[in-house]
């Protein structure tokens, strides 16, 4: 349904090119849930955003398709790309808090996506209207019934309430509303629980989920927390330094990852198991994005790395059915 | 193990807010009273780790600092060493300054901008009474091998270092007194998973070398699980439960750590446990629930004696202690 082919961004900086976004291909099949995973500065973020085409300022995209229901969303006019956003694809972003905005009503605002994207008539002059109040008291009952539907408590009253009177969990339901309200076919999540707690975590990961599965919504989750990913997403995509090093299915590359990079990270996270051993720590740190080696991003800090591999890029191969490794070992 | 090295008896502290002015003439507000901490009583133990969970707005952080004297408590006992430090006007804690340390959760805002790596660490050590700069400039190299940075680096910015470097070096300013006890106020929360993982593993070497004792404040309870001797479960400033770590993780019976130990999300299948989804979010402070704090979220309540009777915390066995009406 979502099909990303070599996507690239860069950031133009008085210092040179940085590529955040080096060449991404992947896919979103109809009611599935994609996992990005990688640490902080990999380009997940970007990603989410050159789909959207919503890269900020000095950031472009020089390549690549994003193919979203057989149409190239990069090749559209801006006027059609704002037909899609919010209507089609849709985001739920980070921080809820700097999301919403400060100074309207949250139901408003949740009405205010539906009356862009023609669900619900203009407001201000639209002509003798006689029947205005009631088509409004129509819409904001269809609004609350859709901020009952993400479980927000005594929607009717909780309408009329400003952003800072929701706690951080009811804020991000509140997104996931807007995010909801035209009914799209793909979310885009980046990092939706990073900064709840983990009790609110789990009903939002939980929300999200039957989302999924009642209106078959695609999801592509950007998180940098293993566990989450690996417990929510049908498929899972590793990035480092700009381009995806690993994708399969989840429960493969939990218990048989790849790419070193993927393995490195799985040893690296704490346990809750028995016995204690070290934690593992991949050596070196994460290439400076202006600095990048020619060949394997990961190349410098990777425990198997032989000549070949810092001289040569080599492309995301299918080593299995479904299973795409970038790595000079499995070719 | 016999002596504690720190003990802690019906701490409270609470925070005032005080209403405009106009509030107070026409509305008639009061002070509002946020009871951060609530009567924790706690025992730590020499060179052990203890673990503090609990999600946000509990009071894990107020109870790190209280426990520093760094928030004045408002009625309890601190000792160290079987000394009372509860009220030691500030002028005379030096001694325990240099004992107790801290290392604070955001690397980012913990450094002073405008002084560089020297200038940092060299204020912990005249405190300690090192005056001859060579000595102190020798002192310095040797605290940042130890934490693992570069002493060609000594001069430079903290902007200059990464988040997982700046966490070092807030560590090193923590182990420039040579303290016995630390407190880690979520030292790895804003860092990345590898670079988590190497602070985390410097964290356990210093302390063997070292003899530290560690109070570590997280809410990511597989760290928790992974470094702490034993682990304590706060809710709304209160302890809910306290154990070993392994007796805690496998058999927990408060409702509230249970829910909270099926709230991680973890990697391996194998170990996942059902998941409980909590209704609702945390209580405010403020205003409290009367009995239990828990009991406005619990899915095990008993009945009247949750809403309005306050559990005690109770000794169930195997220094396994729990406050709830259910056992």
């Amino acid at each position: 349904m979502l099909q990303i082919r070599n996507l690239t961004s860069v950031f133009p900086t008085d210092s040179g090119m940085i590529k955040a976004v080096n060449g991404v291909d992947f896919h979103l099949k109809q009611g599935q849930i994609v996992g990005l995973v990688g640490e902080s500065g990999c380009g997940k973020s970007a990603t989410m955003l050159s789909i959207l085409r919503l890269l900020p300022h000095p950031g472009k995209i020089i390549q690549g398709e994003v193919l979203f229901e057989g149409e190239d969303l990069l090749k559209k006019p801006l006027s059609e790309m704002r037909k899609i956003r919010g209507r089609k694809i849709s985001m739920i972003f980070q921080d809820p808090m700097t999301t919403l905005n400060p100074v309207f009503k949250v139901g408003e605002q949740i009405r205010e996506s539906m009356v862009i994207h023609g669900f619900f008539k203009k407001d201000g002059w639209n002509g003798f209207d006689f029947f205005r109040r009631r088509r409004k008291r129509k819409e904001i009952d269809k609004v609350i019934s859709l901020m009952e539907e993400v479980g927000i408590p005594s929607a009717d009253l909780r309408y009329y309430d400003y952003p800072h009177q929701f706690s951080g969990g009811m804020q991000q339901r509140a997104l996931i509303a807007i995010a909801l309200a035209c009914n799209p076919r793909v979310i885009l999540a980046d990092e939706p629980t990073t900064a709840l707690d983990v009790t609110i975590q789990a009903q939002i990961l939980d929300l999200l989920r039957r989302i999924n599965e009642e209106h078959g919504t695609g999801i592509i989750l950007v998180t940098h927390d293993l566990g989450v990913a690996a417990e929510f997403c049908h498929e899972i995509a590793v990035m480092y330094a700009g381009r995806i090093v690993e994708r399969s299915k989840t429960d493969d590359i939990i218990e048989d990852p790849k790419h070193p990079y993927t393995q490195g990270l799985l040893k690296s996270i704490p346990r809750i198991v028995k016995h204690k051993q070290k934690l593992y720590v991949i050596p070196g740190s994460v290439p400076d994005l202006l600095q990048m080696p020619p060949g394997c991003a990961f190349a410098p800090r990777c425990v198997y790395a032989i000549k070949k591999c810092k001289e040569k890029n080599v492309p995301l191969t299918e080593i299995e059915e479904g299973r795409y490794v970038r790595c000079i070992n499995y070719i | 193990m016999s002596e504690p090295l720190i003990e802690i008896k019906n701490l409270k502290k609470y925070f005032y807010k005080k209403p405009s002015i106009l509030a107070r003439t026409l509305a008639r507000k009061e002070t509002e009273e946020i009871k951060a901490l609530d009567g924790v009583d706690m025992q730590i133990f020499d060179g052990e780790t203890v673990g503090l969970v609990g999600e946000s707005g509990c009071g894990k952080t107020t109870f790190g600092r209280t426990i520093l004297r760094l928030y004045e408590p408002n009625d309890g006992k601190i000792f160290f060493k079987g000394r009372d430090i509860t009220r030691t006007p500030q002028s005379e804690l030096k001694g325990f300054r240099a004992k107790a340390q801290i290392i604070f959760q955001n690397p980012y805002s913990s450094l002073n901008p405008r002084k560089t790596v020297r200038e940092i660490l060299s204020v912990p050590l005249k405190k300690a009474g090192v005056v001859n700069p060579a000595e102190r400039n020798w002192r310095i190299y040797e605290l940042l091998n130890r934490v693992g940075l570069n002493p060609r680096h000594i001069d430079l910015y903290p902007h200059q270092f990464s988040g997982g470097q700046r966490q070092r070096i807030g560590i090193a300013r923590a182990l420039a007194m040579r303290p016995k006890f630390i407190v880690a106020d979520e030292p790895v929360s804003a860092l990345d998973v590898s670079v988590q993982a190497q602070i985390i593993n410097l964290m356990e070497e210093l302390q063997e070398q070292y003899d530290l004792t560690y109070l570590f404040i997280a809410h990511d309870l597989s760290v928790i699980y992974y470094v702490s001797n034993r682990v304590v479960v706060m809710y709304l400033g209160k302890i809910v439960e306290y154990a070993e770590t392994a007796e805690l993780f496998e058999h927990p019976l408060h409702p509230y750590t249970n829910a909270l130990l099926s709230a991680i999300p973890i990697v391996d299948k194998k170990q996942r446990r059902k998941r409980i989804i909590l209704e609702g979010t945390v209580p405010t402070p403020v205003n409290p629930p009367k009995g239990c704090r828990f009991s406005t979220r619990c899915y095990r309540k008993k009945g009247k004696i949750c809403e309005e009777v306050i559990p005690p915390l109770k000794d169930v066995g195997n220094g396994h202690m729990l406050a709830c009406h259910l056992y």
